[in-house]
């Protein structure tokens, strides 16, 4: 199997594919172009990056264990034997950017100091917001075909979309943050940052999120 | 259990081939990956140990997102959280799913109604 494949049937028996695709890169446009303006480059990179590599670990953990499929995008990267649409990568990279800051914007209210406390209640919000938003975007993509829930999937499920799904979003999420945010804040220059997430995070937090993947059956 | 990690670990010849089997995947790109990911293990401790630590007077807080448009004061990530759910309203309603438009729909509108109650709202 090629680490990068194309395919030439984009959004064949998909519904709206094109829609959905635009409506991410949208959003990435906006976030990223925010990010470098407030934030510059550097930052910029430390935040959206090291999300895109973990997710394409753990999406395609998850392809290639035969629990859910990404039918009729265009490109594709394998890394773990699952091929995983690009698009789903850089959507990650949202979720992280907009719910640690959104997370900060709700914590902020009632809890303003800046210790480790801070960093697992924004990670905890950042999570349930996550959830919040995934609970009508994953049943429009099953109806949609824009990913397809394995039927053998057991359990609950919302709408045909399993509840591991949502725990595997929360657990992600407040991971990915509570990392990015202790990285922020550490006392490290901005290249060191930079270098320790794009080397740690992406590899290490993607390792464990595999490893619980087949261990306690979940994301 | 130690016998049959014993036999199984005969079985897939060495311990390579039997954590491989443990994770049940395909594995064409695992050599490639596991080397990136022990040179990124090593590379990061390295980092981490070497480097030195800046001195910074105030913890680095994240931006609050407050921009004005057309004179009206707003958040940018209320804005894109907004877009992304309008437009998965929009895709639901086209697709005739409207069952799941109402129910996700109204979950996910609660963060944003929250949102607004803090910005406009002086506690």
């Amino acid at each position: 199997m090629a680490l990068i494949e194309i395919n030439q049937n984009f959004g064949e028996s998909s519904e709206y594919l094109f829609l959905f695709v635009l409506t991410i890169l949208v959003a990435w446009i906006l976030l990223v172009i925010f990010s470098y303006r407030t934030y510059g480059y550097k930052k910029t990179i430390r935040f959206f990056l090291p999300m895109i590599l973990a997710s394409l670990f753990v999406e395609s953990a998850g392809v290639a264990y035969g629990r859910y499929y990404y039918p009729n995008y265009l490109l594709y990267i394998s890394l773990v034997g699952g091929s995983v649409p690009i698009i789903i990568a850089i959507g990650w990279s949202v979720n992280l950017f907009l719910f640690i800051h959104m997370g900060q914007f709700f914590v902020e209210k009632f809890y303003k100091t800046t210790n480790l406390l801070q960093v697992i209640l924004i990670s905890i919000v950042g999570g349930g917001l996550g959830i919040c938003l995934d609970l009508i975007t994953d049943p429009i993509a099953h109806h949609n075909n824009w990913w397809i829930w394995n039927q053998s999937t057991s359990g609950i499920s919302f709408y045909d979309v399993p509840l591991t799904n949502f725990r595997g979003w929360f657990i992600f999420i407040l991971y990915m943050s509570v990392l990015t945010l202790l990285i922020d804040r550490s006392r490290y220059s901005e290249n060191r940052k930079l270098l320790i997430s794009l080397f740690s995070i992406s590899i290490v937090g993607a390792a464990i999120l595999v490893t619980q993947f087949f261990f306690m059956g979940s994301v | 259990m130690l016998l049959t990690l014993l036999i199984d670990l005969i079985k897939y010849r060495n311990i390579i081939n039997y954590v491989l089997h443990l994770f049940l995947l395909p594995m064409e790109n695992m050599p490639l990956i596991l080397s990136i990911g022990f040179a990124s293990i090593f590379i990061t401790i390295l980092i981490c140990l070497k480097s030195k630590k800046t001195k910074i007077d105030k913890t680095p807080i994240l931006d609050s997102g407050r921009v004005s448009i057309l004179k009206f004061n707003t958040n940018v990530f209320f804005l894109v959280y907004l877009f992304l759910l309008i437009m998965m309203c929009i895709i639901g309603i086209l697709s005739e799913f409207y069952e799941i438009v109402l129910a996700g729909g109204s979950i996910a509108l609660i963060p944003l109604i929250i949102m607004i109650l803090f910005m406009y709202k002086k506690w």
